[in-house]
């Protein structure tokens, strides 16, 4: 499920809990999208801001 | 009588799920513990690098260093932890003689997107294990980022620190400071607090760098002679410099095994990374000489608190290799000398016209490679794994592994830094450098009641 969980019973939990459980892959890339797009909208800021003083 | 013998063992099967519970938790709550340890190791280094710069960049210095914390966590989560796992035996992800790595029980253990990577009430130790080596990552790459300061560009910066602390250091571990790794089984390398593995790593990668980015427009003078650029706030430094020594507390509490689990080396004692024996009594004994060696070496070297408080840190670096083997007015000696080569070798390294703004090079560099052959000098004979016919700790091996450790920092940070230049990422322009980092591309001030905007004195070279 890509959000909420399928658990309805604590004790009958025995591993894996968590929220998004079975779609993993997808959380994972978009972390990976937002950490590239925070160090692309980084460089342009740092670069508009480097323009100016020149 | 035999029901009373059933009671009894009812009340044992009680008594022992309840001690396991209490080791489980117990060991679970010791990792934890390091973490803030090693946070306030980022706090010293924030306090550090803010107050060794000048006040037009003292707030660009700090970004640099929470950018660094913020990005090692996803990439370590998403490789760092990985590359521990799969990579000890060399480049091939085969698996090592005790069978805890190569390519299978790295994606068991540290696949980012498997279970064992999340909240599991099975689990309760990849989170902590993975947090404690997520900070030995953060605090790797902080030791690059002072001296870089006042010049180097933020995304640019921040990819090398992803370089450095999710790819680098962790393969330096992986062979070097994991029982599997091909240091360890094929040379006898111990390495017990990271000397190598993390200063000589990082310290290299920082040479690699600096060469690449050049010294701050005014460091040295047409004739090469070198001036001082005083950082704007000595007691915000030394502060910094205390407070990365209470934290490396934490850092030498997670390189030990918690014993009495499935995972430990064994029960009733702790054990260091490679299986053999430590105590927490042995290694405060060392620590707290190697800081009081390093301390008073570099007083009397230099009379200068900065370089004072450096080299107390230098002394905990030069015994960090053996804190578990060395006999404690041994370590004190072995911190001296460590507190006497740091500053020659930074003078040394000024003289090669290379602008290291924190010393970074000679203290964790040069002085992480003489806590990795202090080993070899000093504790040569021990056998490197608590296998039978296990290789000993040897000179010979110590050196080696020196040698890797510094190309493997070096090389890494060279070739990144260079590719970074090419693409216009490395260095800030000139003009930005001059007028201060802070007013070009930081959206608050330092200092807004006192500093106004004015630069500091200038150099006789600007």
């Amino acid at each position: 499920m890509l959000v909420g969980t399928n658990i309805t019973d604590w004790a009958a939990v025995d591993g894996a809990y968590y929220a998004g459980a079975g779609t993993e892959a997808i959380w994972l890339f978009l972390s990976m999208i937002l950490c590239v797009a925070a160090l692309v909208l980084g460089a342009r800021h740092e670069k508009g801001a480097y323009k100016r003083v020149k | 009588m035999e029901e009373q013998i059933a009671a009894l063992a009812a009340e044992l099967a009680a008594l022992k799920e309840t001690t396991a519970g209490m080791n489980k938790t117990t060991a679970e709550t010791f990792y934890w513990l390091t973490i803030p340890l090693m946070v306030l190791i980022h706090a010293g280094f924030l306090s550090y690098e803010m107050g060794a710069s000048r006040a037009k960049n003292a707030l660009a210095s700090g970004i640099k260093n929470i950018l660094a914390f913020a990005f090692i966590i996803p990439t370590f989560y998403y490789a760092g932890w990985f590359i521990y796992w799969a990579f000890p035996t060399g480049f091939s992800m085969a698996p090592g003689p005790i069978g805890t790595s190569g390519l299978e029980y790295a994606l068991a253990a540290a696949s980012p997107v498997g279970t064992a990577m999340g909240p599991n009430v099975a689990d309760s130790a990849t989170g902590v294990f993975f947090g404690a080596f997520a900070m030995f990552a953060a605090t790797t790459a902080s030791i690059m980022s002072g001296a870089l300061i006042e010049r180097v560009q933020i995304v640019g910066f921040t990819i090398l620190a992803i370089v450095l602390g999710s790819f680098v250091w962790i393969l330096g571990a992986a062979w070097g400071w994991h029982a599997d790794g091909w240091l360890v089984t094929a040379l006898g390398y111990h390495d017990f607090g990271a000397s190598g593995v993390v200063h000589a790593i990082a310290g290299f990668f920082t040479l690699g760098v600096l060469i690449n980015l050049g010294a701050r427009v005014g460091k040295f003078n047409a004739d090469g002679t070198a001036n001082a650029i005083a950082g704007h706030s000595m007691p915000a430094a030394l502060v910094g410099l205390m407070l990365i020594i209470a934290g490396f507390w934490g850092f030498l509490m997670g390189c030990v095994i918690f014993p009495g689990e499935a995972w430990s080396w064994g029960s009733g004692i702790f054990h260091n990374i490679y299986g053999t024996p430590v105590t927490l009594s042995a290694m405060t004994f060392n620590i707290l000489m190697g800081f009081a060696g390093g301390a008073i070496a570099a007083w009397v070297m230099t009379h200068d608190p900065f370089w004072m408080m450096s080299g107390a840190l230098g002394g905990i670096i030069s015994v960090a290799g053996g804190l578990d083997l060395y006999w404690p007015p041994m370590a004190f000696v072995i911190g001296a000398i460590g507190g006497v080569i740091m500053p020659l070798v930074a003078a040394r390294v000024e003289k090669l016209k290379i602008d290291d703004a924190v010393g970074a090079v000679a203290l964790h560099g040069v002085v992480g490679v003489w806590g990795v052959v202090a080993v070899g000098i000093f504790a040569a004979g021990y056998p490197a794994l608590p296998a039978e016919g296990a290789p000993t700790i040897t000179l010979y091996g110590q050196v080696l592994g020196a040698l890797v450790m510094a190309v493997l920092g070096f090389v890494p940070g060279y070739v990144t830094s260079l590719v970074l230049k090419k693409l216009n990422l490395l260095r800030v322009p000139k003009e930005a450098e001059v007028i201060g980092l802070d007013k070009v591309k930081v959206p608050i001030e330092a200092y807004p009641e006192f500093f106004g905007g004015g630069l500091a004195t200038k150099t006789p070279a600007e």
